[in-house]
């Protein structure tokens, strides 16, 4: 599933003046455009590939740290380590205080920043390649939660845009559902509050959620992501301009038709893409080509 | 379905196209004879093109003949449920024997002395290799589907395959029931790979609701391809076959009728009494849908229906939500709800409902400016009526929208003051313009009342129902707890792709259809 989300984040960096297609074929549609989604717009935010994350803590934990908390003074560090609050959950990793600071174990939503003590670890990071404030700015964040809300404040009047078109009461649901790759967070994480819909709130809209029938050029804005249908050939005409995913579910009934129109628009296109840099896992069939 | 089981079904997939399908090929020498004579008197049935009651002799054998390959139920009681077809067409076959060519007499008796071989295997070697498979597997809990298309059948799998009812978690099931079912530990398929080709069933392998998929084929049956992707050629691997083209001579001794697109003739259109069109009436292109039970509708393409959700565990399938869905995403294996008697439209007689007696003086004047206005345009045409009422203030008047207002399908137009005064102008009923707007104005908050109260009242009905026997038997009627016309959910079993031009009030109306596919 993680594929999805670099394929998002892969295809959010394309040239738009180029635009492309990408059709991925997969088991199931469900949720696919979410998280295909959710990489393009992790990536258009420059917040840290969610993979990438989950490696980063496994590597932090026992280490010492030295903590501040949110809302208090930002100079004053406490000492501690960084462990596993609940074996086995890296949703649940906190700071077990030292005897310089509290001894009570502090999740990590409720500090501002960490950094690893340079004095104790500075061979650690030479070995790492990371500075002291470098740490700090790239782990704290991080460690944090996916996508802060500072940094989803920003989005206000970004241009960032995705167009996700298929079953809009399915997407509902699937937008209610939590994201998995998080920290705990007392606000919560869901998909809807990474990908902004129409509806949840007031501004800074990031995805315009679409059913196969309101699909028009008028109405698409950014990368386009389309679900196989009927109106597949209709979609991909109106879509042009447009950098797009369309997703085949291999268990939909109009599959083999949506395979056939997209095959016949790879046949009639612009140029090849070189490919993506990552692997695809063996179940994800990919057809790239500029439109 | 949950992120989780989505992430399931993507494992599920990966194993698959890493490990491949394994594939269990078994023999039997009366059953693979019983094929090679029925192979011949097929072929020499449609080569020296002998009278119908030979071929539909030939036919019943094709079909036999697939039952016992591809279903784990003992060959003699497969047999046996074939005898009242064979025995029906005896008094037919006789005589044309009498008169049929040497060579088709004589591999006719050929075939009937392998029939009775075959009448007494008591036990299908498919099931033996099942249940040999099944002893291996230590996980007497797994969950396990085995997928058998005749609901009529699944009785004599189970016992074929479970005998004892040890695996508590096995479960029967129809392929299209496979498109959307939550994830399981393995599935048994039976049958040579060409089939699921065929029948458009590759979705079992490509999108696999298990990580183990297992396939169990007789080896004189065994054949043919399926591709893992429609986006490549790489094929799905079967493991223990080796993956070849089926000829396209083996196909015409199978009973390939079974597997044509369901066929839509109404037995009777609803509300048509003759043949002939109705002037009066407006046409609009609508949907031919194939429901099961051989019933049909015809849908509007631009109109929704009520579809069911439900959330299948094991033999269950728990309905979760009735909600509103546009026609144009309704798929085959989609369950919907429509009333199968009087009206078509579940909202009218509750929006009728809702507006108490003065319901039939609204509706007929609803009725009555609509006649007027059809009237006028059969004697006017359309093109001048449009032009009059454009002149009159109807601002939204032009050949679809004034098609539109006609239609029974439509309360009115929304501009009270522009379109439909244009209206109430031009059919000349200017001086009961008030009780008119009244009637449009009080009929449209009806129907949307009706809206809600009848998808709550369809949520009450059918929330934590049990709704697989619409699945296994294509319907499943509905009584709401307020009466009201009896209502029933339909499994969707097939959409054409092409529209037929029908009456508006033929639209959303259920039907028997004349052909039904065995």
């Amino acid at each position: 599933m993680e594929t999805l989300i670099k394929i998002g984040g892969w295809i959010e960096c394309a040239d738009y003046s180029s635009p492309l297609t990408i059709a991925i074929c997969l088991p199931r549609v469900e949720f696919a455009g979410l998280l295909v989604a959710t990489g393009a717009c992790l990536h258009a935010t420059k917040s840290p590939v969610v993979a990438d994350w989950r490696t980063g803590l496994a590597e932090l934990l026992n280490r010492r740290v030295a903590y501040a908390f949110c809302g208090k003074n930002p100079y004053v560090y406490w000492e501690g380590v960084l462990r596993e609050i609940e074996p086995g959950e890296p949703a649940t990793v906190g700071i077990q205080g030292t005897k310089s600071g509290p001894t009570d174990r502090w999740p990590l939503a409720d500090l501002a920043s960490i950094q690893l003590d340079p004095e104790r670890d500075g061979k650690e990071l030479a070995d790492h390649y990371h500075a002291k404030n470098a740490f700090r700015d790239e782990h704290s964040n991080r460690l944090r939660t996916v996508l802060p809300e500072s940094a989803v404040g920003k989005l206000c009047g970004w241009w960032f845009q995705v167009t996700l078109v298929g079953i809009r009461s399915r997407f509902a649901e699937e937008l209610n559902e939590p994201f998995p790759w998080k920290v705990e967070s007392p606000a919560g994480c869901k998909f809807a509050d990474l990908l902004r819909p129409e509806g949840h709130v007031a501004d800074s809209v990031i995805t315009r959620l679409l059913s196969a029938k309101d699909l028009t050029g008028e109405s698409a804005r950014g990368i386009v992501i389309i679900e196989g249908s009927r109106r597949l050939a209709e979609h991909l005409t109106a879509t042009q301009r447009h950098n797009r995913i369309v997703l085949l579910g291999r268990n939909e009934p109009h599959y083999s038709d949506c395979a056939e129109i997209v095959t016949s628009h790879f046949q009639q296109r612009s140029s090849d893409v070189a490919g993506l840099d990552f692997e695809c896992p063996e179940h994800i069939k990919l057809k790239m080509f500029y439109h | 379905m949950t992120l989780a089981e989505i992430s399931r079904a993507h494992r599920n997939a990966l194993e698959v196209a890493r490990g491949g399908v394994t594939v269990y090929q078994v023999e039997d020498k009366d059953i693979q004879a019983f094929d090679m004579a029925r192979r011949d008197f097929q072929n020499l049935v449609d080569k020296l093109q002998a009278a119908e009651p030979l071929k539909a002799f030939a036919s019943l054998c094709s079909q036999l003949h697939a039952r016992i390959c591809r279903t784990p139920c003992p060959p003699a009681w497969l047999v046996e449920t074939f005898k009242p077809r064979i025995l029906e067409l005896q008094p037919k076959l006789n005589p044309c024997l009498a008169t049929a060519d040497e060579k088709i007499r004589s591999a006719f008796k050929v075939v009937c002395g392998r029939l009775a071989d075959v009448q007494k295997i008591q036990v299908n070697p498919l099931a033996t290799e099942v249940r040999a498979m099944l002893e291996l597997s230590e996980e007497a809990s797994e969950k396990l589907i085995v997928v058998i298309r005749q609901p009529a059948l699944w009785h004599e799998v189970g016992a074929a395959i479970d005998p004892d009812a040890v695996r508590k978690h096995m479960v029967i099931m129809k392929p299209s029931e496979l498109r959307r079912a939550s994830p399981v530990d393995r599935v048994l398929l039976f049958g040579p790979p060409w089939l699921f080709e065929y029948r458009d069933e590759h979705f079992l392998f490509r999108s696999p609701v298990a990580g183990s998929v297992e396939l169990f084929v007789f080896a004189h049956d065994c054949g043919g391809r399926v591709s893992a992707s429609a986006l490549d050629v790489q094929p799905v691997n079967f493991r223990g076959i080796e993956p070849r083209p089926t000829a396209a001579e083996n196909l015409q001794s199978e009973p390939l009728f079974m597997f044509k697109p369901r066929s839509f003739v109404p037995r009777r259109l609803p509300g048509v009494e003759t043949d002939t069109v109705d002037a009066h009436a407006v046409y609009i292109d609508a949907w031919p849908v194939n429901l099961g039970g051989n019933m049909g509708v015809y849908l509007d393409p631009e109109g929704s229906v009520y579809a069911v959700e439900c959330k299948h565990a094991g033999e269950v399938a728990i309905c979760t939500d009735v909600e509103r869905r546009d026609v144009e995403e309704l798929e085959p294996g989609d369950l919907i709800v429509l009333t199968t008697e009087g009206g078509g439209d579940l909202i009218r007689p509750l929006a009728d409902e809702i507006l108490g007696e003065a319901s039939q003086v609204y509706r007929r004047r609803q009725d009555d400016w609509k006649r007027k206005l059809r009237e006028r345009v059969e004697i006017d045409g359309m093109a001048f009526v449009v032009a009059k009422l454009q002149a009159h203030g109807a601002v939204g008047a032009n050949p679809p929208n004034l098609r539109t207002w006609m239609s029974e399908r439509n309360i009115g137009p929304e501009g009270l003051d522009t379109d439909f005064a244009g209206i109430l102008t031009v059919t000349g009923v200017c001086g009961s313009r008030d009780e008119y707007c009244e009637a449009i104005d009080s009929i449209r908050r009806a129907h949307k009342k009706a809206g809600f109260q009848l998808r709550d009242r369809l949520l009450a009905a059918l929330k934590g129902m049990d709704v697989r026997r619409a699945f296994v038997d294509g319907f499943l009627e509905v009584r709401t707890a307020e009466g009201g016309p009896a209502k029933t959910v339909f499994l969707v079993e097939q959409i054409a792709r092409e529209s037929a031009n029908v009456p508006t009030h033929a639209v959303a109306r259920v039907f028997e259809l004349e052909e039904t596919r065995s």
